[in-house]
């Protein structure tokens, strides 16, 4: 057996029996069915003014829920991470054999197999509701390049937030305080620090575009990767403004070669640092 | 070959020196006693061994391996447990047995062949948190033995257990010794070290300050225990006799510390002088009058509680 093979085995088993993976997945893929369901419902009703159908339902599957998928995520990762310093099974494991870096790299597997976890459940509950009938569209294309795209960025995205949440979860190591540290940083400092930057950096300001979970937010818009959804945006602005509505500014967008590079950047600072301070400290 | 070797081995926590330059060697075979009162270095050290803390100073072998690629191939021969038996509390037994089992590259068939030797066989199914301590502790040793290591660590195995449960970890020890495996022990259930142990060392405030044979430690000096008469006036009188150590009254007793175990001419120097003795033996020493003499430290509440 290899070690990635020993990593990935003893990760799934340890992940798959927590109690609290499976309250959040469960807990998860029932607010989707629900919210999806309820969305297919209408739609069959026809309530809603749009169709819940394939592939234009891929902008509501993509949008709202995708942001509670993260939250989802990044609390399980960090309740997986740092209970093994609770309880001691890190020293043990490394004790049993694994080197450290073994047993970060076990842990840095659990990162992108949660988030194909809770996207997958996100996709493939939202994407199945809207192909059922009678919604299942007119048989043409199901899925777009620019939702395919949104997948992508959206993997990327929970990457983002799982080197995040792996950082606290590491340095801290203890779940209640880390989930604690990082809702602060990802809902308070972070926003704090932009506004400071904006403030006095001046010309520079478009450095506060850059800050960690401002980047990964961004990887979620739409708008950065459909083309079709910004021409309509923009052609919805030109037509209120022409109308005399009220002055809505066109959307901000990076670019995204910028965007991609930014996010990587801090994923892999943000895993070397968590490394780095993993490794330095006892266990 | 030496199993460990240890030299200058130093542990500073800030401004805390935890383990102070030491040296030792454990033999293969050997049931090695690390003992210590509490704080005195023992898990400090035994975490530098086992590579979840970082010496200070210093280096060690295990196996006769070094360096950081060696030490982490020889880990893989070491089977460990230190302080308290660390296992995720809502996997079974058998499930985090079968962590153990992948990272030692241990086929799963001999899962429950370790589970069967520590007797918990029956429980293999039960959640970790479900297990009472003594189950916990056997569980450890369970994992230690997994993957046929030629040297087990145990840190203080018989910790906050009843005097059965005690009894069980070691004759579990004892069977892993008798198996052929190099046993390192850290207690401060001395007397069970005593029992168990072929050699100790003795930490103090970090620093070693005996390291021997249990024979060896405890035959130092002999121990007679005497009666007969005014105890004072029989204690004043032994105080004459050339081989005398020292002398002490204990309860009914004089109890004298003599250079050589002559207990004959220590009856006629006595009778000689007109007092006759009602009763006259050996004492043997015990480790923990040793170990008290060298630490100067007070035996803790549980080991006093448990003999």
């Amino acid at each position: 057996m290899s070690v990635a093979e020993i990593l990935a085995r003893n990760e799934t088993l340890k992940m798959t029996r927590f109690l609290p993976f499976r309250v959040t997945t469960i807990a998860f893929a029932g607010l989707m069915t629900l919210g999806f369901g309820s969305a297919h419902y209408a739609s069959r009703r026809a309530v809603e003014p749009r169709p819940f159908e394939l592939p234009d339902a891929w902008d509501q599957i993509l949008s709202d829920p995708l942001p509670m998928a993260l939250f989802f995520f990044a609390v399980l990762l960090m309740l997986i991470v740092a209970s093994e310093f609770t309880w001691k099974t890190a020293r043990q494991n490394v004790i049993d054999g694994l080197s450290k870096e073994q047993w970060f790299a076990g842990k840095l597997l659990v990162v992108p197999m949660l988030a194909a976890i809770f996207l997958g459940l996100l996709v493939g509950i939202g994407g199945l509701l809207a192909a059922l009938p009678p919604n299942a569209g007119d048989g043409g294309t199901l899925l777009r390049a620019a939702d395919l795209r949104l997948m992508g960025a959206g993997f990327l995205c929970m990457l983002g937030y799982g080197a995040l949440a792996m950082l606290f979860a590491t340095t801290i190591r203890s779940t209640g305080s880390a989930i604690g540290a990082f809702m602060l940083y990802a809902f308070l400092l972070e926003r704090l620090l932009g506004s400071g930057i904006r403030r006095i950096a001046g010309s520079f300001d478009a450095i506060a575009d850059f800050l960690p979970t401002a980047l990964f937010n961004r990887l979620i818009d739409r708008l950065q990767w459909d083309a079709a959804a910004l021409a309509r945006r923009m052609e919805m602005i030109a037509r209120l403004s022409a109308q005399g509505g009220p002055n809505m500014q066109p959307p901000q967008l990076m670019d995204n070669v910028a965007l991609l590079a930014g996010s990587v950047a801090w994923i892999l600072l943000l895993v070397a640092l968590s490394f780095l301070i993993f490794r330095r400290r006892d266990l | 070959m030496s199993v460990i070797e240890t030299y200058g081995l130093t542990k500073r926590f800030r401004r805390q020196l935890a383990v102070d330059s030491v040296s030792f060697t454990v033999e293969p075979g050997q049931i090695f006693g690390f003992l210590g009162p509490n704080g005195s270095g023992k898990t400090t050290t035994i975490g530098m061994l086992l590579g979840i803390v970082t010496p200070t100073a210093g280096s060690f072998r295990l196996l006769g391996l070094e360096g950081r690629r060696g030490l982490h191939q020889a880990r893989q021969q070491v089977g460990a447990t230190l302080e308290t038996p660390n296992f995720h509390p809502y996997l079974s037994g058998r499930e985090n047995l079968t962590i153990v089992a992948n990272i030692k590259r241990v086929p799963h068939d001999r899962i429950d062949a370790a589970l069967d030797t520590v007797g918990l066989l029956d429980r293999a199914r039960d959640r970790f948190s479900a297990y009472s301590l003594g189950m916990k502790q056997r569980l450890a040793l369970a994992a230690t033995m997994l993957g046929d290591p030629k040297l087990i660590i145990l840190d203080e195995p018989a910790n906050g257990l009843d005097p059965e449960g005690i009894r069980e970890i070691r004759e579990i020890i004892l069977r892993l010794h008798d198996m052929g495996r190099t046993i390192f022990l850290s207690s401060h259930l001395l007397w069970e070290v005593e029992r168990t142990c072929t050699h100790v060392a003795i930490l103090r405030k970090g620093r070693i300050i005996r390291q021997a044979s249990v024979r060896e430690i405890l035959s130092g000096t002999v121990t007679a225990g005497i009666r007969g008469g005014n105890l004072e006036t029989l204690r004043r009188l032994v105080m004459e006799y050339p081989r005398t150590v020292s002398t002490s009254i204990q309860e009914d007793m004089v109890v004298v510390e003599l250079r050589d175990d002559d207990l004959a001419a220590l009856n006629a120097f006595i009778a000689g002088r007109g007092i006759h003795l009602s009763h006259l033996a050996l004492r043997q020493r015990s480790l923990e009058e040793v170990f008290i003499e060298l630490t100067g430290a007070q035996l803790p509440e549980e080991v006093a509680g448990n003999r």
